[in-house]
């Protein structure tokens, strides 16, 4: 009877962890009474977009705030990281209510958008290979659903594309999974001991095992190998949902890379792959978007190489990741709601149509302004105190280990920083600076909230250049040591 | 001979009898039933519809969503059958003071109720309703008034008295 | 005897026939077709090296996989549909309008 003995232990002590999933339960349990309320009361096509969406709102705060005490019992980087996911989801609902027109199918909308956080969080919390399989493909299928929303062609074949893609490499994933189970036995990734399995068969297969499970993570963080389905999938979705996808995704994946970091980064081969996988997303990030005509498109580049001054911060240090992350959440949502705006209110996405809108609508072009310059990492922005911190870490990293890969990586963000500027600021040069005949644009009401919403994010952007104290202080709250 | 080959010896014995049984059956009535065959019997059974085009013939697409429904909750018996083979042992509820069955039976309600709200919804918004296709009118105007088509339609049509029965 | 050899053969041959299919194959319902291959394969694989796991971690692994192959072969034909809807074909190189 010892088997049924440890039984009761293991029970009594899983009953006892639930606690700390709070915030997925009330996730889940808003999924379900969203879906419910859809189902009872907006069967017909009334516009069900805000209430519908508001119950949501209300559910994702709640599992923000007990988010806010787990993170306070635990105080490692997965529950902070957790924090900043549900903060990003509740941004993104929040800009999703400001849409006063119809829109369709708003109840899916909002249940899968939700299952979409979930996976994120089970992502970030997990060490448990079969959890973060499960939470990877409850974050992709729901992406390729959600890429779909905007019902025309381009989207059908976006969300194609992206299905394709992401189940190859889904595929190619647990593929490697299954090897890596094999090797150690163990399914939990801190039980992993890659190094003394090494003895037993050889180095080759456990590489080839970490390649092929790195090849799923790259893909949804869209590193540069494994780019190519983003720029369609941007250009194709609806905006607020290109927004959370170009966030939460990849926030989410950056913790389970972490996570893994200690275990799989102990070949070289595997951190030189992550090193070259940054320069490359970097490089040919920037330049793809140097000619780009639409705005989501281009955006869609200028995140690809996000993902490498990311990864830059990855191999620098944590402190540096989370600000860059949280920065760079602020900047992305600010600037695709921008888009949006832009796109509610005169139907056009392509970057020389914006010509001569700075001056119908000053206060849009200026927050334009002001975004795209946080994103190139200049001052007066949050953007440029996150690459000084990337910078400043990566520098410090060189001038320890004196690896020059270290170098290259700061020396190819530097350079990358100079070429973003070219097309980040070509927006504001058509904007405001171009001459051109006067064009007669229609114009459609646009919500004044999504204005003053995306405003005061920007106003966060400046405040957190000169007191970046406060934000600082909740970064070194984190107990990195874990 | 290992263990694992004699289980899968067991599988050829049941594979062999099965065989024998059906031919024996087969070949049984093949010996003692009268053979008049006609254009009805040797026609394709198909639940005694007359059968029409190839094999090959598409399928309407309402047939697909029908389909996917049903794949996505057929799939999920996969968690019932481990999930029945413990839940309800004695030894196992005993040790732990009933904590067991309560935790394994709630998790099954749970994860039942989440598919029976999937099935809902796919009842509610009317996927599984067979709904049939707008044939829209056409608005086209030709120079032949459309008395003269339904009389020319009228003449030709095989339901019509006029036309002697083939 | 069956030993993990065979099932890391098996499992290695269908992760590499669906590989070639979803390479070769220019049908969307090939392709889908070839990665559940794929998904198989890393199941023989998780079943096979779950004979030496007194937890059978691998074999709860492996019901997971079939259930989350499924939701996706659900979403990926309902997109199939989707896509045949506006381009009249299943092709998967056919839709070309984004580009840039």
């Amino acid at each position: 009877m010892e088997y049924a003995s440890q039984l009761n232990n293991q029970l009594q002590n899983t009953i006892a962890l639930l606690s700390g999933y709070w915030p997925e339960f009330i996730i889940v349990i808003g999924l379900v009474v969203t879906l419910i309320i859809d189902l009872i009361f907006f069967n017909k096509e009334k516009n069900s977009n805000w209430w519908i969406g508001f119950v949501n709102l209300v559910f994702l705060i709640l599992a923000f705030t007990k988010q806010v005490d787990v993170y306070s019992y635990f105080s490692n980087l997965g529950e902070f990281m957790k924090l900043v996911l549900l903060f990003a989801g509740v941004l993104f609902i929040v800009f999703s209510l400001t849409q006063t027109h119809q829109t369709k199918k708003a109840g899916e909308y909002y249940i899968i958008f939700n299952g979409l956080l979930i996976g994120a969080l089970l992502i970030a919390k997990s060490t448990n290979l079969l959890v973060i399989y499960l939470g990877i493909e409850m974050m992709s299928i729901s992406a390729y659903v959600l890429s779909a929303f905007s019902f025309n062609k381009n989207s059908a074949e976006a969300s194609l594309k992206y299905l394709l893609f992401g189940a190859v490499s889904s595929a190619f994933m647990l593929f490697g999974m299954s090897l890596l189970y094999g090797f150690t036995q163990t399914l939990n990734i801190n039980d992993f001991e890659l190094l003394h399995t090494v003895k037993v068969i050889g180095d080759l297969p456990i590489k080839l095992a970490v390649f092929m499970t790195m090849f799923g993570f790259l893909f949804k963080i869209a590193a540069t190998p494994m780019h190519i389905w983003s720029p369609d999938v941007y250009e194709a979705t609806p905006t607020f949902v290109v927004a959370a996808f170009s966030v939460i995704p990849k926030l989410a994946v950056f913790v389970l890379l972490f996570n893994i970091a200690d275990k799989f980064l102990v070949f070289p081969e595997v951190e030189l792959l992550l090193q070259f996988t940054a320069i490359l997303s970097l490089t040919i990030g920037n330049f793809a978007a140097l000619w780009q005509k639409n705005a989501k498109r281009m955006l869609a580049y200028s995140s690809i190489a996000h993902t490498g001054f990311l990864l830059i911060a990855f191999f620098a240090n944590m402190q540096s990741f989370v600000f860059y992350g949280l920065v760079y959440l602020i900047m992305n949502f600010a600037v695709f709601g921008l888009v949006k705006v832009v796109e509610q209110k005169f139907s056009i996405t392509d970057i020389e149509q914006y010509i001569g809108l700075g001056k119908k609508i000053p206060l849009i072009g200026v927050l334009f302004v002001v975004a795209l310059i946080s994103l190139t990492g200049l001052p007066p922005t949050a953007g440029f105190t996150a690459k000084i911190l990337v910078f400043s870490g990566i520098w410090e990293k060189y001038l320890t280990n004196h690896n020059p890969v270290y170098l290259s990586l700061f020396v190819f963000g530097l350079f990358n920083t100079v070429v973003s500027l070219f097309y980040y600021l070509k927006i504001p040069y058509f904007m405001f600076i171009k001459k051109s005949n006067e064009v007669i644009l229609n114009e459609h009401k646009s919500s004044t909230v999504l204005t003053y919403l995306i405003g005061s994010l920007v106003f966060v952007l400046i405040l957190c250049f000169f007191l970046p104290n406060s934000l600082m202080d909740m970064i070194y709250s984190i107990n990195f040591a874990q | 001979m290992s263990n694992e080959t004699a289980s899968f010896g067991e599988i050829l014995i049941y594979l062999i009898g099965g065989i024998v049984f059906i031919s024996g059956g087969l070949f049984t009535a093949w010996i003692i039933r009268p053979k008049r065959p006609n254009e009805e019997k040797l026609t394709t059974y198909e639940s005694g519809e007359d059968p029409l085009g190839g094999a090959w013939g598409q399928v309407n697409i309402r047939f697909y969503v029908i389909a996917l429904i049903f794949l996505l909750f057929e799939v999920e018996i996969v968690f019932l059958f481990p999930w029945a083979t413990v839940f309800g042992r004695e030894e196992l509820i005993e040790a732990t003071d009933g904590l067991w069955g309560w935790v394994a039976l709630s998790e099954m309600f749970v994860f039942i109720f989440i598919l029976a709200l999937g099935l809902a919804y796919a009842w509610r918004k009317g996927y599984l309703e067979w709904d049939k296709p707008e044939i829209k009118p056409s608005d086209f105007k030709g120079p032949v008034p459309t008395e003269k088509y339904n009389a020319i339609n009228h003449k030709y049509s095989k339901f019509t008295s006029e036309q002697p029965k083939k | 005897m069956i030993t993990l050899q065979h099932f890391l053969i098996i499992g290695i041959s269908l992760f590499s026939i669906g590989l070639t299919t979803v390479i070769i194959k220019k049908n969307a319902i090939l392709v889908l077709l070839g990665i559940e291959l794929m998904l198989n394969g890393a199941n023989v694989n998780l079943i096979g090296f779950s004979t030496n796991d007194p937890q059978i971690q691998g074999q709860i692994f492996s019901l997971f996989v079939i259930v989350v192959a499924a939701a996706e072969a659900v979403v990926a034909l309902a997109i199939v549909v989707r896509v045949y809807q506006y381009f009249n074909t299943s092709n998967v190189d056919e839709p070309k309008e984004l580009k840039g």
